[in-house]
C-alpha cells in the first residue's frame, strides 16, 4: 500500500476555515465568558487593539481545516458525527501540547490553559462537522 | 465508506510516546542550544526544580504518538517515509494550532516559536519513523 493525498472537497474547507476564523474572533472576544477569561488570566485590562496579524488566523484555520478534510478522507468518511470524531482526534494531540506548554512551560493558570486548549477542541471539532456535512 | 478504528500497533506507540518525551526533555534542556536558548526567552532559571505538572508532558507524547498511528494506519501508509509522512499530517495540525495561540497572545519572539514549532515537526518525525518501522 502507499500513501497518497486524497481529493478533498474545497468549499467544505474553505467554509470551515471562516467558520473556524469567526469562532476565534468570538472565543477571544472580552464580551464573551471565555475572552473574559482569558484577559483576566493573561493580566490584560484593556482588550488588545486588532492587529493585521489576525488575518494570518484565517490562513492557519484553512491549513487546519486542509488537515481535517485530508485524514477525514483517508479514514473513509462517513458525515457529520465521523467528521466531528477527526476533527477532536487532531484537537487532543494540538490540546495537550498547549495543556502541557502552559503547565510546565510559562506557568499558566488553569484558566488560561483551558481557553487555549478549548479553542483548539471547540475550532477543531467545528471545522471536522462542516467538512463531514458537506463533504 | 464510514470511518473505524484502525488497528495500530499499541508498542509502535509506547516507543514513539518515549522518544517524544526524551526529545522533549533533551530540546528544552540547557544541554542543548535550543533548551539554552529558549530559557534566556522564556527567562528561566537552569536550576529551578521540576513539578507534577512535568507529568503533561508524557501524557502529551502519548496522545500524540496515538493520533498519528491513527492517521498513519487510516492512510494506508507503510515504510519510514510514508510513516513520517503521515505523522507530519498529524504535526501540521498540531503546529498550525501552536501558530495561532501565538498570534492570540501576541508572542513576539521569532526564536521561542521557532524553537517551539521545531520541536513538533522533530518529534513527529520521530514517531512516523517509529511507525514505519514497527506500525
Amino acid at each position: 500500500m502507499s500513501v497518497v493525498l486524497p481529493q478533498v472537497n474545497l468549499v467544505a474547507i474553505a467554509v470551515a476555515a471562516v467558520v473556524q476564523f469567526i469562532l476565534g474572533w468570538l472565543w477571544y472576544m472580552p464580551s464573551m465568558p471565555t475572552g473574559r477569561l482569558w484577559m483576566r488570566e493573561s493580566g490584560m485590562t484593556t482588550p488588545p487593539a486588532p492587529s493585521p496579524k489576525l488575518a494570518l488566523w484565517l490562513v492557519h484555520a484553512l491549513i487546519a481545516a486542509w488537515v481535517i478534510a485530508v485524514v477525514y478522507t483517508w479514514a473513509g468518511g462517513g458525515g457529520l458525527a465521523a467528521g466531528i470524531c477527526i476533527g477532536l482526534i487532531l484537537a487532543v494531540p494540538a490540546a495537550t501540547m498547549e495543556i502541557a506548554g502552559g503547565m510546565t512551560m510559562n506557568s499558566r493558570s488553569a484558566g488560561f490553559i483551558a481557553v487555549q486548549a478549548g479553542f483548539a477542541l471547540v475550532g477543531y471539532g467545528l471545522m471536522g462537522a462542516i467538512i463531514g456535512a458537506l463533504s | 465508506m464510514t470511518f473505524t478504528y484502525p488497528d495500530i500497533s499499541v508498542i509502535a506507540v509506547l516507543v514513539s510516546a518515549v522518544l517524544q518525551f526524551a526529545l522533549g526533555f533533551l530540546w528544552y534542556s540547557p544541554l542543548t542550544p535550543m533548551g539554552a536558548r529558549w530559557m534566556a526567552e522564556m527567562k528561566i532559571r537552569p536550576d529551578g526544580k521540576p513539578g507534577v505538572e512535568m507529568l503533561a508532558f508524557p501524557i502529551g507524547s502519548l496522545v500524540a504518538s496515538w493520533a498519528a498511528a491513527m492517521v498513519y494506519a487510516w492512510s494506508g501508509a507503510s515504510g519510514v517515509t510514508q510513516g513520517i509522512f503521515a505523522a507530519e499530517v498529524v504535526g501540521l495540525a498540531v503546529a498550525v494550532q501552536v501558530l495561532t495561540a501565538s498570534v492570540a497572545n501576541n508572542m513576539r519572539s521569532g526564536a521561542l516559536l521557532t524553537i517551539n514549532l521545531a520541536y513538533v515537526f522533530v518529534a513527529y518525525a520521530i514517531t512516523g519513523i517509529v511507525l514505519g518501522l514497527l506500525g
